[in-house]
């Protein structure tokens, strides 16, 4: 699994960017000072020990919050620039989100779970949501769970289901959230096969996890510590280290 | 020791959130108050048997209520002695007669005063079970002394009339100038059957009438065997009254035009006729506080599971600690158990406070008539305190079941792995959809409900009657039965009672502050009562098919006098005034019709020259009356009652009344009106008495009173179930749009628009609105279709209640759903997944 970055077409550009909470008169610096770059086409890993920033660095690379200061650029968009209706339309069209809680809709099958975010889409007649839905199914292999409701499944599938979820609207970036956190250790390896397939297939994949062994399947891995980046590099550096 | 930690945990757990305890505490505390209150009082005065201490109920038998005369039918004695001579399913069996008198000391009229006396049949008081305190019971040689009567004083009647004279028993005093005889004194309280305070004993001439103009309004009281049931003698006297008329002697053929079924048996509280003609009303007014019980206990438990869902961590980490359904349920229990204790502590208290305010306003509506039935004194019985501790349970058990069904809803793991909150089960969404539309469909029939009342109690109270009330003294006139019988209507007696009237009429128009004075039997706002009419030449096919009209008689000026006008023919002439009945009959009495018969009986031309005639559907009738003019439109009874009507015709005074209400319209001071006509009526006949002296406006609230008391409590059960609702609906909205807090995420997260996603539950709402709606509109429709036959429900408040409380709900509702998904849309999705 080879990396592309630097030298592919920049997808993410995150420039000085700082997230502060504060409570009770108490400033909690979650993201200090991010600068980062992701090409299209890259596969990468952000890892860290808990509470270093992870989640809240992908929440900002989701358009899911707002960062205190620094620039956030998305496929040519500028973060900073755009009102919470437009946040919304590039997160449905630009971006698939893959949750550690797999967040499906207990009210919805699997079929309906997978066509939400189309349904917020205009530019999609119901044929092309329909056949997006089936593709999206046959490529986790859950075609014959179609009608199923997320209750009647198991944490593999209903992840599997998630991630059909994600890759229907064909979003330039995928971020993954701990997908396997919620995984035994088989179906945390068929998920993971899953997205090493996507990714061959040139999806762009931002992955959170605390799992070392599922970050080493990426081709570059960012880590963290108290909300800063402590390390940018690729796989095969660490793989060497480890060697 | 378990119990004792869990308690200790849920007063913990109270105490941290004193906001949520006090909250609920005062929901559950005004709740059971508006129940305790509502049952204590309907028990009182309708629902537990009369006993007097003994084993059997008390039961009446008396005529059928006609609701369109809002009166009972008239009973014959004849019917009433059968019975009691072969029923086989009674105990004991007493007939009585209500009244009306005067009771003073011989010779002393002046001083008579008016009291409530009812003629009995000389064992009542063996009915009862109670005997005097002095002197002796009636026995069966007084019933047959013809020449003295006797009469039994009540404890109050003894003190206040008879200073308490110890030596009363065997002494004479008069009722309506006539000697009687006291023969005992009943202890204090004692006013049986409703409201005596002297008990005559009937003569047996009385008992046994010959003619069928002796019908009056005699009834009987009773008590059935042990064991046997209301419906077993009600069936019993069906039979006995059908076997009666078939074997009629020849002499008494007249009785068969009774229909076999005119009589019925009730309990005793029933008899009251006032609750008797609302007793649907009385049961709506149940139906509504029970639903308000049912909205408390869903709110509460709503409260109660919206904190659950709070701390679901919690109760996820103590399963997975391995602490047993049964004392998760009952810590659960706990909870609701202190709050529901609590607040029925508080609710006893409330409801006492509640039930002194109504003894004082009972107080205060029977003031002038002391019509009060003696049992209508309301406090706290056993009863009552039973009711509100099975309500206390009652309200522990579904607001302690709902959040404990919550808690073990299963998915546990799920909980504590994720740490979800907002992740919500298809089921307990369902169940939290189900407890919505509740909500909505009871708030819709308790609010629909209460505000139809309410309106029409209002609108019965600003109703414009057609007349003016201002400086109109009202009061009613009364002729002593021993100075002014009437020996068959002889002339000489017909114009002895017209000396008076009218001599009392001049006598007062002669002074300087009286403008003018007339006599009514029954003044417009007062009175009512329908009977069917036929027009000449116009009658129905089907008898019921004719209209209905309610007939008074008035004096000469009555017109003038209440501020009505006449507005087509002519007046009532001294011609009309012909001291010979049979003379006027033969010239067609003379009749005077309001403006809407004329208008839209007549439409075609003049009602003046028409002819008329009441009727019943046994075939008898009055003679012809000739409409000789036609009067402005005035209402007699309160618009409340289903009695009321717009059609009114006006006889002559026909001075065979022995008491008529007279209304002097005076100028200046109430009170020199007030002193004036009590002095012209010493001056005039010292044996004649005057009663009941009000304003016209006070008479005219009246007959209001009653129904304005009970449409309070109404009005405080529609405020409660107001807040209920509108706290509850937000509540269980804002709740269930919490518990998918993380729904809400997900889906702006995968790029819904804010719009979308409120728009979504707003769908949602509407749907449970709908549902709702429908339910709630339809159940207060059938409410409101079973009291109509009670009272006439005011159309704009029908309108206005049916169209602006679901629009209430509907926007309560839509507000409880945009203001919590406009907050959970507010945050940026990441904090709300973080917190979800």
């Amino acid at each position: 699994m080879s990396t592309q970055y630097p030298n592919h077409e920049m997808l993410v550009e995150l420039n000085q960017l700082n997230k502060v909470f504060v409570s009770d008169d108490v400033e909690t610096w979650a993201l200090n000072n991010i600068n980062l770059r992701i090409s299209k086409g890259e596969y990468l890993a952000i890892t860290g020990p808990s509470g270093c920033g992870k989640s809240t660095l992908l929440a900002q690379l989701g358009l899911l919050d707002t960062p205190t200061n620094g620039t956030y650029w998305l496929a040519g968009h500028d973060a900073e620039q755009i009102d919470k209706n437009e946040r919304a339309r590039i997160r449905n069209k630009e971006i698939g989100f893959i949750f550690q809680a797999f967040n499906l809709i207990s009210d919805l099958n699997v079929e309906d779970n997978v066509a939400l975010p189309l349904t917020y889409r205009q530019d999609l007649s119901r044929e092309q949501r329909r056949a997006r839905v089936a593709a999206a199914l046959e490529q986790v292999e859950m075609v014959h769970r179609a009608s199923h409701f997320p209750a009647q499944l198991s944490g593999g599938q209903q992840q599997r289901v998630a991630i059909a979820r994600a890759i229907a609207g064909e979003p330039a970036i995928i971020l993954a959230d701990e997908p396997t956190g919620n995984l035994d250790s088989k179906n945390a390896a068929a998920v993971m096969a899953l997205l090493d397939t996507l990714h061959h297939n040139g999806a762009t994949i931002c992955m959170v996890t605390h799992d070392m062994s599922s970050a080493l399947r990426t081709g570059r891995i960012i880590e963290m510590k108290d909300g800063a980046i402590v390390s940018d590099s690729p796989t095969s550096a660490r793989s060497a280290i480890a060697v | 020791m378990p119990a004792w930690i869990d308690i200790r945990y849920a007063v913990r757990l109270l105490l941290k959130k004193p906001l949520f305890t006090l909250t609920t505490t005062a929901i559950v505390t005004v709740g059971l108050a508006l129940t305790l209150y509502t049952y204590t009082l309907m028990q009182q005065l309708v629902f537990k048997p009369l006993t007097l201490g003994q084993d059997t109920q008390l039961i009446a038998i008396a005529g059928e209520f006609k609701a369109a005369h809002g009166a009972r039918q008239r009973v014959d004695p004849y019917h009433l002695n059968r019975i009691q001579a072969h029923s086989t399913l009674l105990q004991s069996m007493s007939l009585y007669q209500s009244a009306v008198r005067t009771v003073g000391r011989l010779g002393n009229e002046a001083m008579s005063q008016k009291v409530h006396l009812t003629y009995v049949q000389w064992d009542i008081f063996e009915v009862a079970g109670v005997q005097p305190l002095l002197g002796r019971s009636f026995g069966p040689a007084d019933q047959q002394n013809e020449t003295q009567s006797a009469v039994v004083l009540s404890h109050d009647i003894w003190q206040r009339v008879f200073d308490g004279n110890e030596d009363i028993i065997g002494q004479v005093v008069q009722v309506e100038a006539i000697p009687v005889q006291v023969i005992g004194v009943m202890p204090p309280g004692f006013a049986f059957p409703t409201r005596a305070q002297v008990w005559q004993v009937m003569t047996q001439t009385r008992l046994s009438p010959a003619n069928p103009s002796n019908r009056g309004g005699l009834q009987a009281i009773a008590r059935l065997k042990p064991d046997v049931t209301l419906a077993q003698f009600q069936h019993e006297l069906a039979t006995l009254l059908q076997r009666q008329i078939q074997t009629l002697p020849q002499e008494f053929a007249w009785r068969s035009d009774v229909p076999g079924g005119y009589l019925q048996a009730v309990p005793f509280k029933l008899s009251v006729d006032v609750l008797y003609q609302h007793y649907s009303v009385l049961v709506a007014m149940m139906l509504v506080v029970l639903l308000i019980l049912l909205l408390t206990c869903i709110n509460v438990g709503n409260l109660l599971l919206a904190r659950v869902n709070e701390q679901i961590r919690d109760v996820a980490i103590r399963v997975a600690l391995g602490v047993p359904q049964r004392r998760l349920i009952l810590q659960m229990l706990w909870e609701s158990t202190l709050i529901c204790c609590f607040g029925g502590i508080l609710a006893l208290g409330l409801a006492q406070w509640g039930m002194t305010l109504t003894n004082q306003a009972l107080d205060e509506i029977f003031a002038l008539n002391g019509a009060r039935p003696f049992w209508w004194t309301i406090s706290l019985s056993q009863d009552s305190v039973w009711m509100l501790l099975g309500a206390v349970l009652m309200m522990i058990l579904i607001t302690g079941l709902i959040p404990a069904w919550r808690a073990l809803q299963g998915g546990m793991n799920g909980i504590l792995r994720d740490g979800t909150r907002g992740a919500v089960s298809k089921r307990a969404g369902r169940v939290n959809q189900v407890l919505v539309i509740t909500e909505i469909a009871l708030s819709c029939v308790v609010l629909v409900i209460a505000a139809m009342l309410l309106g029409s109690s209002l609108a019965a109270q600003q109703a414009d009657y057609g007349v003016q009330t201002e400086q109109r003294l009202t009061a009613s006139v009364r002729l002593a039965w021993g100075s002014y019988r009437w020996n068959g209507g002889e002339p000489q007696a017909r114009k002895k009672r017209n000396d008076f009237y009218y001599g009392l009429k001049e006598k007062l128009e002669q002074l300087p502050n009286v403008r003018s004075v007339a006599y009514f039997s029954s003044l417009p706002g007062t009175g009512g009562g329908t009977s069917h009419f036929e027009i000449q030449g116009q009658a129905a096919e089907v008898f019921s098919d004719n209209p209905m009209w309610n007939f008074e008689v008035v004096s000469r000026d009555a017109w003038r006098t209440v501020g009505m006008q006449l507005l087509e023919g002519r007046d009532f002439n001294l011609t009309d005034l012909a001291i010979d009945s049979r003379e006027l009959r033969n010239s067609g009495s003379p009749v005077i019709i309001n403006a809407a018969m004329a208008r839209e009986l007549f439409p075609q031309g003049s009602a003046v020259g028409q002819r008329i005639r009441t009727l019943d559907g046994e075939g008898w009738h009055t003679e012809w009356r000739t409409i000789v003019g036609v009067v402005s439109d005035s209402i007699h009874g309160p618009t409340l009652n289903a009695t009321s009507t717009a059609y009114t015709g006006y006889g002559l005074m026909d001075l065979r009344s022995w008491w008529m209400n007279i209304v002097v319209h005076y100028s200046g001071d109430e009170s020199e009106a007030i002193a004036a006509l009590q002095q012209i009526m010493i001056d005039l006949d010292a044996d004649a008495t005057v009663h009941q002296i009000q304003s016209y406006q006070s008479l005219i609230k009246q007959p209001l009173l009653l129904m304005e008391s009970l449409n309070q409590v109404f009005l405080v059960g529609g405020l409660v179930a107001l807040f209920l609702a509108a706290s509850g609906i937000y509540a269980m909205s804002a709740n269930s749009i919490t518990l998918r807090s993380q729904e809400i995420a997900t889906r702006r997260a995968l790029g819904a628009p804010d719009k979308q996603v409120v728009g979504l539950f707003v769908r949602q709402a509407l749907v449970q609105l709908a549902v709702g709606l429908i339910v709630g509109g339809l159940s207060a429709l059938w409410i409101s279709g079973q009291l109509t036959g009670a009272m006439n429900i005011d159309p704009h408040s029908y309108v206005w209640a049916l169209l602006g409380i679901p629009a209430f709900i509907v926007l309560l509702v839509l507000l409880a759903t945009l203001l919590p998904a406009s907050q959970q849309v507010k945050a940026p999705p990441a904090q709300a997944l973080r917190q979800s």
